[in-house]
């Protein structure tokens, strides 16, 4: 009795043992990879350091953007050979003013950056405080093969706060492109400070 | 058993030393690779981006200001530049270099790049979207005279594998890979105006 006892200890042992060898991280990467808190278009999603809601995806050929508030002069339409997304999003940063430069928008294996050149003011440029939400947009021009691709239908928008994500929390927003009707002309509004309970 | 001499030793490990040098090339100096040329319009591809220089000009209208000055010239190299990877490229800023005898140097990067369409500076290029990019140097006015040969190099970087520091995700300086020359075109205008 007491034999099999040791036996089946043994045999437990081995199987907590095989399971925590079967799901260690494998790469040094693993270890240290980000978490992520996924959520869809609408949803509140809340990380580490930011607060952000996607409220809006449109698809467009060209953007109107006469919002430009600056020295000098800016041209008012943006067109594209290829295709904008515009992604409106409400953001507030929960411990020190964030920056969205490092947003990325990816399709299957390939990624976008937001695109540099949304004048001002926009949302990287509005650092609210803590607790003070910013609505804005970002555009990341897309090719029309990653749009026709099978992956535009689970495509994510994820907000690294800052270049390395090592441990940290990621908020990624699923989205489906794959039905987006383009609009020829979309007016990007700019970006504001929000009355936090609207 | 014969004995086999020695100098028969020493001739049998002459002529292995010979056969292996042989073997592998010899003592003739490696002949310098020529560099591949392409010609105005043609399209280089490398392992990151896709480059076609299609216009060389010097204009004494900034690009990037739209204004005139009568001391200085612009040189601009205008180029259509595809990332052929599958994520955000940087290098756009080190694709192309220019020599311009007395002028500019191969190694000064450009004062500037713009979207040429959009007159916008640009800092990285999205995969599988063409640009047309303006490279920007500024010179002293009438440092390049019409007629000028342009010589031109288009640059790659290599992916470095088992840095001690970056892992994989390291790159080589960037390389010359590619070359062409051109004669300037002249667009400057005569009546420049000083701001």
């Amino acid at each position: 009795m007491n034999r099999l006892r040791v036996i089946a200890a043994i045999a437990a042992l081995l199987v907590i043992a095989g399971l925590a060898v079967g799901t260690a991280p494998t790469t040094d990467d693993d270890v240290v990879a980000p978490f992520t808190v996924r959520g869809g278009l609408g949803d509140t999603i809340e990380t580490r350091v930011l607060t952000v809601e996607a409220l809006d995806v449109t698809r467009a050929a060209s953007l109107d953007v006469s919002y430009f508030e600056g020295l000098g002069t800016y041209p008012s339409q943006l067109d594209t050979d290829a295709n904008w997304i515009v992604v409106t999003v409400r953001l507030t940063a929960t411990i020190a003013p964030v920056s969205l430069s490092n947003a990325r928008l990816s399709i299957g294996d390939e990624e976008f950056r937001a695109s540099e050149f949304l004048p001002r003011p926009s949302i990287n440029d509005l650092l609210a405080g803590p607790g003070i939400p910013v609505v804005g947009s970002l555009a990341f021009e897309v090719s029309d093969a990653a749009l026709a691709s099978g992956a535009a239908g689970s495509a994510e928008l994820s907000f690294p706060t800052q270049f390395s994500t090592q441990l940290d929390e990621i908020a990624t927003v699923e989205l489906d492109l794959s039905d987006l009707d383009s609009v020829a002309d979309y007016r990007v509004a700019k970006a504001v400070i929000v009355d936090g309970g609207e | 058993m014969t004995r086999i001499p020695w100098w028969a030793w020493v001739l049998g490990g002459l002529a292995l030393v010979v056969g292996i040098v042989a073997l592998v090339g010899g003592f003739a100096t490696s002949p310098a690779k020529e560099l591949p040329v392409v010609s105005l319009g043609e399209t280089f591809t490398g392992g990151e981006l896709a480059a076609s220089v299609d216009r060389v000009y010097v204009t004494n209208t900034n690009p990037d200001t739209g204004l005139v000055d009568a001391t200085v010239d612009y040189l601009v190299v205008e180029a259509t530049v595809e990332n052929v990877t599958k994520s955000p490229s940087a290098f756009s800023d080190s694709v192309l270099r220019v020599a311009v005898d007395g002028a500019i140097d191969e190694t000064t990067p450009p004062n500037s790049i713009l979207d040429t369409d959009r007159a916008l500076r640009i800092s990285y290029v999205q995969p599988g979207v063409p640009v047309t990019l303006s490279y920007i140097w500024s010179v002293d006015a009438a440092a390049i005279p019409e007629g000028t040969t342009i010589y031109l190099g288009i640059f790659d970087q290599f992916r470095v594998y088992g840095d001690p520091i970056f892992g994989d995700g390291a790159y080589t300086r960037p390389t010359v890979v590619a070359k062409l020359s051109t004669v300037l075109d002249d667009v400057r205008t005569a009546e420049a105006v000083t701001e």
